[in-house]
């Protein structure tokens, strides 16, 4: 069977029409998709960093690369009021590259904390260092890096460590055991103990020793911090004031 | 068979061209070069090598797509050889057909060999071989074919110049349309209802690069894949019968 030219001309466009139908709903999958992978899409209309991501035409991820760096010759020529433009653009672009939001917390919470004398505007810093951690693990909550990094400045700097032990049981938890490193249930192990929430502590220190009974080491740490909670829950019971050093 | 016939010569010819294997060298030779990142922490480095190692091979692989494409028809008609081939029981569609699988063949086997280098690199720095790599090549290759498949089809009705443009014109559109698509949201019912259409109607390039996922260790689901593979194979599908139909159409 032969088909005029006219025929076979509207046949495809037909078809074409019909291709065109089916990636509507193939397109608004993808970006459901993508929705969940990068969350950052929907921030596409504000900020100027992801303004500027949409007109590199695919290639963001190098000028990223770019302005990371900028930033290393920022930092080994002492110029470093000039990183933090660059690392508000670097999380804009790119919010998974946790580097950028560990850096940029650690030089305001401790670099630019330690050159200020005023008491407050250095807790201004410890408090603008946790927001940004707080901003990075918005996107970043299949990693442990940015929940233990928030847990350790209210843990060191603002001595806050209820939130402290939140932030690392949250990291305890994400993402997968095996990348986690072995120090997470430690410290956390030790924010409970600031509180004097000994019991907290001691559990997770017999759960380190039980997690751990082939490493000789890690068994040796937990086996001390236990006989110490133990000490101290039975001091507490006799009605004692328990004195440590390490848990003032 | 002649679809073969004439993908196997489309493939030899590119293998001939010298732009195209001296493009191959440079590309093998950039993604190599990435391993220099030596003075960041290893994290960093890692990053560092796999972007450029992406951006090289995205970067080759686009004008590989692009030149190729544009040259497989106009060359015949410049040449004139295409009345050879069409003097020949060769149908106008077959040799549409038989061009564009021979630029997909060529753009696999340069993916291929870029994929190995960087392979190399990767596994000299980590001692692990990252299969999540595969998925972002396999859409970049997807990628590359659809553009390759428009570059085709612009190469119907126009000179080569004119096909090039407009091909990497389609690239730099289905880039940004993502975000006009948001700007839509915030204009008149007019607006939505044009950059809403031309959302759709034009291929998004931003479904293809998973790059960054693969860079920062994040899953991307098998089904996403799969989905993405059905947008840009639809999309090719599109541009080969519009290069038949306008073949068709042209006096030779």
């Amino acid at each position: 069977m032969r088909f005029r030219p006219q025929k076979i001309h509207f046949i495809f466009l037909i078809v074409i029409l019909i291709l065109l139908i089916i990636v509507v709903p193939l397109q608004r999958s993808i970006d459901r998709d993508l929705d969940k992978l990068h969350p950052e899409r929907k921030l596409v209309t504000a900020p100027a960093g992801e303004f500027l991501g949409q007109f590199l035409f695919g290639f963001k991820d190098i000028v990223v690369d770019l302005m990371w760096l900028r930033i290393d010759y920022y930092w080994d020529h002492q110029q470093q009021e000039k990183m933090f433009p660059l690392y508000r653009m670097i999380t804009k672009l790119d919010p998974r590259f946790l580097d950028a939001w560990i850096l940029w917390a650690w030089n305001i919470g401790y670099n630019l904390s330690a050159a200020v004398k005023d008491p407050e505007i250095k807790e201004k810093c410890y408090w603008a260092d946790v927001n940004i951690l707080k901003e990075g693990i918005e996107f970043n909550q299949d990693k442990y890096d940015l929940f233990f990094e928030c847990g350790w400045v209210y843990y060191h700097k603002l001595k806050l460590f209820t939130e402290a032990a939140k932030y690392f049981a949250l990291a305890g938890q994400a993402g997968q055991a095996k990348d986690r490193p072995m120090y997470i249930p430690h410290i956390l192990a030790h924010s409970y103990a600031k509180q004097h929430n000994w019991q907290k502590s001691l559990e997770i220190w017999e759960s380190v020793k039980r997690k751990n009974n082939e490493s000789a080491s890690q068994s040796e740490v937990a086996r001390r911090h236990i006989k110490k909670m133990k000490k101290h829950i039975e001091m507490e019971q006799r009605g004692e004031t328990v004195k440590d050093e390490m848990y003032p | 068979m002649r679809i073969i016939a004439i993908a196997k010569n489309t493939f030899k010819e590119a293998l001939r061209g010298k732009m195209f294997n001296i493009m191959l060298i440079f590309a093998l030779g950039a993604i190599g070069s990435t391993k220099m990142f030596t003075f960041f922490t290893p994290r960093e480095e890692m990053k560092m090598i796999k972007d450029m190692g992406f951006l090289f091979i995205t970067i080759f692989g686009l004008l590989i797509a692009i030149i190729l494409g544009a040259r497989l028809i106009y060359e015949e008609l410049e040449k004139k050889t295409i009345y050879t081939v069409l003097s020949k029981p060769v149908r106008r569609y077959e040799l549409i057909l038989g061009k564009l699988v021979g630029a997909m063949f060529t753009l696999f086997i340069n993916l291929c060999f870029m994929t190995g280098v960087f392979l190399s690199v990767l596994y000299l720095k980590e001692r692990a071989l990252n299969f999540e790599i595969f998925k972002a090549m396999f859409l970049i290759f997807i990628s590359l074919s659809l553009l390759s498949s428009a570059a085709i089809m612009f190469s119907t009705f126009s000179t080569m110049w004119i096909s090039i443009t407009l091909t990497l014109f389609l690239y730099i559109v289905g880039n940004i349309f993502e975000y006009l698509k948001h700007l839509a949201q915030k204009g008149g019912i007019v607006l939505k209802f044009v950059l809403e259409g031309a959302y759709y109607l034009f291929p998004n390039f931003t479904n293809f690069n998973i790059n960054r996922d693969v860079v920062h260790g994040t899953a991307v689901s098998g089904i996403h894949i799969l989905k993405v593979t059905l947008y840009g194979l639809n999309y090719i599908i599109i541009f080969t019968l519009l290069a038949i139909l306008f073949f068709r159409k042209r006096e030779v």
